[in-house]
């Protein structure tokens, strides 16, 4: 049989979906490969939609507008470009062929066009072949061992068990319902009808939960407090997975964006993720790896006020420095947190066995890791699943470390610097001393009220929480952050510098703006590239 | 004839002593001694701090009575230094020990103090010309002490002590004030170290408690806000004796208009100790009382997680702390507190579980309940007396339903916190039970030594 590639088609409602109306009144021919959906602007089309066609197996996408100038709503078609421009480049990482998505500009009379275009892309498409070489039906996972899950460990077999099992693991029945959660709790600070130990409670008394689940931002302050060590953040892990499993599903930023291209990560489409790795930069040593994430793909979702692989190249220019050549994978994959957090337990599975193989056939011995969601997903979720054979560092413990050896100098400045303690680095893994370590060789670090243990999130986890609860959490940090009278915030977590410069970027509610434009004035930095610009 | 000496001129080192050693000198030590003197027993207590006394010598008030705590301890304490049969070795700590019931060989390593203890008649001449300030661990480092020091007005032995790592002679050769000022030449910067072996029938261990210092729990801010006390420093702050003569000031030095008592910081807390200290809900009753009597217009709170009021007068105690001062019980423990930066007013975040709301109330002191724990050194102590430690530091007993003063090894008894968590009238109990299971063991020891040397002159030979 021969290959007849899917299509999608994003017709918008004012010009091109008439468009397509008008060939059928017309009776133009055009191959039956297109379903069209027809939204009301090619502008909204963003990149999650897209993605989503690749995911459920689509072979093309066609969007298509108004011509430039005929926007019904002014400028939606040049929103449409840049955002498929975005999505191009995502798609190109992902290593999918570009070709397989295409942007064309159709009025109400161009039937003709269409169909043209239908015709084309058939042919294109048809020479491409499918999307995925080996099944005409989608992507298909990798084949990758996969042996009988530890479930007697800790963490990720409550994952799986019924709620006793859930309340047995995390220790919920510890619990004495002193309240010290909910009063250290940062939403219910911001969202006073959101309650840590009253989701306990109601777990206990068997009444069940509903959406409150997914306002948890698993920052674990709660945790850390909790006279009878209650795994708050496990707890409501394991209870999204159970949610997910029954078809409710996080309210993720971005429409998904960031789980749909983790999801398409476990094909065996070949990523195409080293290309940001500058030519004079030495890679392909045996003894490290950076693990890098999701860094290439933040780099263009968030291309409007951050830029995420200066980080990476920052990291690999420290580790340069230091003579050490770390090897970088093609073949890897996104740690999965993300997934893991909302309640995709089973992508996550594919993805944490296709790293750990791809990381064991590389040989290395440390792993370095720029994110602090990575450096717990695989120090903390991967290890009970599998024994590691390798050490796994922070970035910041291993600059400690090298500086310690006298393999890294740093200028020191008198640049006054303040530090956001991630979740992650913080009170997930311990680890706060190491990046204050660093800072303090590069300038002077100035405290906020809220640090170490008692650090303030930034509001967001798995880009499942972000709402007007975040904001304010957000711009409440920065605020403390000004306040020290530093002229710099440190992040150590490309997540934290995403969402803490989101707040001042856009979307500030209205009685928030004059916070905002003061807030603009205060810089946020990541420590890779602070220690790479007072490198000696 | 003595019959000591008797068996000793006999026995040699073998002989049975009717002598006892008491290790800590608090109230359970102070008690036991008091009745094995009475018992006409020897005994040998030995305290590791200048003077005995322990904690309840830091206590202004006691529950559920309200009666001064030093008002009932100093007597006490004098009847211990009065009385012929009570030898107090202050200052010293035991190293070692040998043998077994009815005959233990003690070493005590008594601690330099740089001043006779013979000689010192207690004037205070030395302390009052001592340039050197040091912080007075005494009044919870709140205020100063010189480098020559009695650790409280009613200190038994009335024995000045030199804090050697202090003292400008000792560190640096200079100085020498209080040699020069002494008129019974007692200040000796020669002193040495000595170890003193003792010959005891039977020992109690009595070395109680230290208070836990919250500085890990981060959320409550205490050593970083300074309106943030633990419970011992209020106890010296609104004692009379105390830094502030009993008045309570915030870092602003203004007088507080209202307190918040936190019940359960480290106990009950599986990161910390798991157990229940048995003493904050009562004691924080106490002091919160304590703040109403000083300041009338004063607002009171007590968050608590249970309240346990278990003792005879206490729930009627606490039933008058709510109904008579108008002290405001709040089922909740603090997630928060936070500081404001000018007015140094603390807000405390709770969670009010019965209303089943999150609040913050604005305090001017917060005064932490902290855990109680074992003596450190315990553990320690325990591997030389060779009885068993449990995980928290607390002596085991053999069974605590029908001996709850032995421990595993025959002859030695515990009294008092060291043993498990309870209050002052339980230490004085054990305390004098301990005494009588110890003279028990002598008497026992004792007759069957009489028997064998009557009846079967081998075990002589």
């Amino acid at each position: 049989m021969s290959f007849e590639p899917k299509i999608i088609a994003f017709c918008c409602n004012w010009c091109s979906y008439v468009g397509a109306d008008t060939a059928g009144i017309s009776r133009f021919e055009y191959p039956p490969n297109i379903r069209i959906i027809r939204v009301m602007c090619s502008g909204m089309i963003e990149p999650a939609y897209v993605l989503k066609c690749f995911e459920y197996g689509a072979d093309g996408v066609l969007v298509t507008g108004c011509h430039i100038g005929e926007c019904h709503y002014v400028t939606g078609n040049k929103k449409a470009e840049k955002r498929i421009e975005k999505t191009a480049k995502i798609l190109e990482t992902l290593g999918i062929n570009t070709k397989r998505l295409r942007l064309e500009w159709i009025s109400a009379s161009e039937g003709t066009k269409l169909a043209n275009t239908a015709k084309e892309f058939v042919e294109e498409l048809k020479a491409l072949g499918p999307i995925h070489p080996h099944d005409t039906h989608g992507t298909k996972p990798t084949d990758v061992s996969l042996e009988e899950y530890p479930r007697d460990r800790f963490l990720l077999s409550s994952l799986f068990g019924s709620i006793d099992t859930i309340v047995k693991k995390t220790k919920v029945y510890y619990c004495v319902e002193c309240g010290k959660c909910s009063a250290s709790c940062p939403v219910t600070r911001v969202n006073d009808a959101y309650s840590p130990r009253v989701i306990i409670e109601k777990t206990l008394e068997g009444i069940g939960l509903n959406g409150e689940i997914w306002s948890c931002i698993t920052c674990a302050e709660c945790t850390q407090h909790c006279p009878s060590t209650v795994r708050y953040p496990e707890f409501i892990r394991s209870f999204r997975v159970k949610a997910f499993s029954s078809g409710e599903m996080a309210k993720c930023s971005q429409a998904g964006a960031l789980n749909i291209i983790s999801k398409l990560m476990t094909s065996s489409i070949e990523q195409k993720r080293k290309s940001w790795i500058p030519k004079e930069a030495r890679t392909g040593g045996n003894e490290f790896l950076y693990f890098v994430g999701c860094l290439p793909y933040f780099e263009y979702i968030f291309s409007d006020f951050n830029s995420s692989l200066e980080i990476a190249k920052s990291t690999l220019k420290l580790l340069n420095a230091a003579n050490i050549e770390p090897k970088i994978l093609n073949e890897e994959r996104c740690c999965g947190h993300d997934l893991l957090w909302t309640g995709d337990v089973n992508t996550f599975e594919k993805l944490a066995r296709l790293n750990l193989k791809a990381i064991e056939e590389s040989g290395v011995s440390t792993v370095v890791t720029s994110c602090p969601e990575c450096y717990r997903t695989l120090k903390i979720d991967y290890a009970e699943i599998k024994e590691l054979k390798f050490e796994i560092l922070h970035i910041s413990e291993l600059i400690e470390e090298l500086v310690k050896e006298n393999r890294i100098n740093f200028k020191k400045t008198n640049k006054k610097l303040t530090y956001h303690d991630p979740c992650r680095l913080g009170r997930h893994l311990g680890v706060y001393d190491a990046p204050r370590n660093v800072i303090k060789e590069i300038g002077e670090l100035i405290e906020m009220d809220r640090s170490k243990t008692e650090s303030y999130c930034c509001g967001v986890s798995a880009w499942s929480t972000c709402d007007a609860n975040s904001k304010e959490m957000q711009i409440s940090r920065l605020k403390e952050a000004m306040e020290t009278g530093a002229d710099t915030l440190i992040t150590a977590c490309p997540k934290c510098q995403i969402h803490l410069r989101c707040a001042v970027h856009n979307k500030i509610p209205v009685e928030r703006e004059e916070d905002s434009n003061a807030l603009k004035a205060l810089k946020i930095k990541d420590l890779t590239l602070m220690a790479t610009e007072a490198l000696e | 004839m003595n019959t000591d000496l008797k068996y000793e001129n006999q026995l040699g080192e073998y002989s049975p002593q009717r002598k006892v050693l008491v290790i800590g000198g608090g109230i359970a030590g102070i008690q036991a001694s008091l009745d094995l003197a009475d018992k006409g027993i020897h005994v040998y207590l030995v305290e590791k701090e200048p003077s005995i006394g322990g904690h309840m010598a830091l206590l202004d008030k006691t529950f559920p009575t309200n009666d001064c705590s030093m008002c009932i301890l100093a007597p006490k304490m004098n009847d211990c230094d009065a009385n012929d049969n009570i030898e107090i070795l202050s200052y010293s700590e035991v190293t070692q020990v040998k043998g077994k019931a009815g005959n233990f060989r003690v070493k005590v390593k008594r601690k330099a103090r740089y001043v006779n203890e013979r000689k010192c008649t207690g004037c205070g001449e030395c302390v009052a010309k001592c340039p050197k300030k040091v912080p007075n661990k005494y009044n919870s480092y709140l205020d100063m002490r010189k480098a020559i020091y009695l650790p409280f007005p009613q200190a038994v032995p009335r024995v000045m002590t030199i804090d050697a790592e202090n003292c400008l002679y000792l560190t640096k050769g200079k100085c020498g004030t209080c040699k020069k000022v002494c008129t019974a030449g007692a200040v000796d910067y020669d002193q040495k170290d000595l170890e003193e072996e003792l010959k005891v029938g039977a020992i109690i261990v009595a070395t109680g408690f230290e208070v836990f210092v919250p500085k890990e729990m981060a959320e409550y801010g205490y050593g970083k806000y300074e309106n943030v006390l633990t419970a011992m420093e209020y106890e010296r702050l609104i004692c009379a004796s105390g830094p502030t003569g009993g008045h309570l000031k915030t870092a602003l030095l203004e007088v507080p208009k209202s307190i918040a008592f936190i019940q359960c910081v480290g106990s009950r807390d599986l990161q910390h100790n798991p157990y229940c200290c048995s003493v904050c809900c009562m004691h924080a009753t106490k002091e919160a009382i304590l703040a109403k009597e000083h300041y009338e217009d004063i607002e009171a709170y007590i968050f608590y997680t249970d309240l346990r009021a278990v003792g005879k007068g206490f729930q009627e105690y606490v039933n008058r702390a709510k109904e008579e001062y108008g002290i405001k019980y709040i089922r909740a423990r603090p997630g928060k507190i936070n500081e404001d930066k000018t007015t140094k007013k603390l807000t405390i975040w709770y969670d009010d579980t019965v209303v089943r709301k999150v609040k913050s109330l604005e305090v001017d002191l917060a005064v932490l309940c902290t855990t109680l724990k074992p003596n450190r050194e315990s553990i320690y102590l325990g591997k030389i007396l060779g009885i068993h430690v449990d995980e928290y530091g607390f002596f085991k007993v053999k069974d605590a339903l029908y001996s709850p003063l032995d421990t595993n090894v025959n002859g030695i008894f515990v009294a008092g916190f060291c043993e498990s968590p309870k209050d002052i009238p339980e230490s004085v109990m054990q305390g004098s039970g301990a005494a009588a299971r110890a003279a028990e063991i002598l008497a026992y020891e004792m007759a069957s030594l009489e028997y064998s040397l009557r009846y079967d002159k081998e075990v002589v030979s």
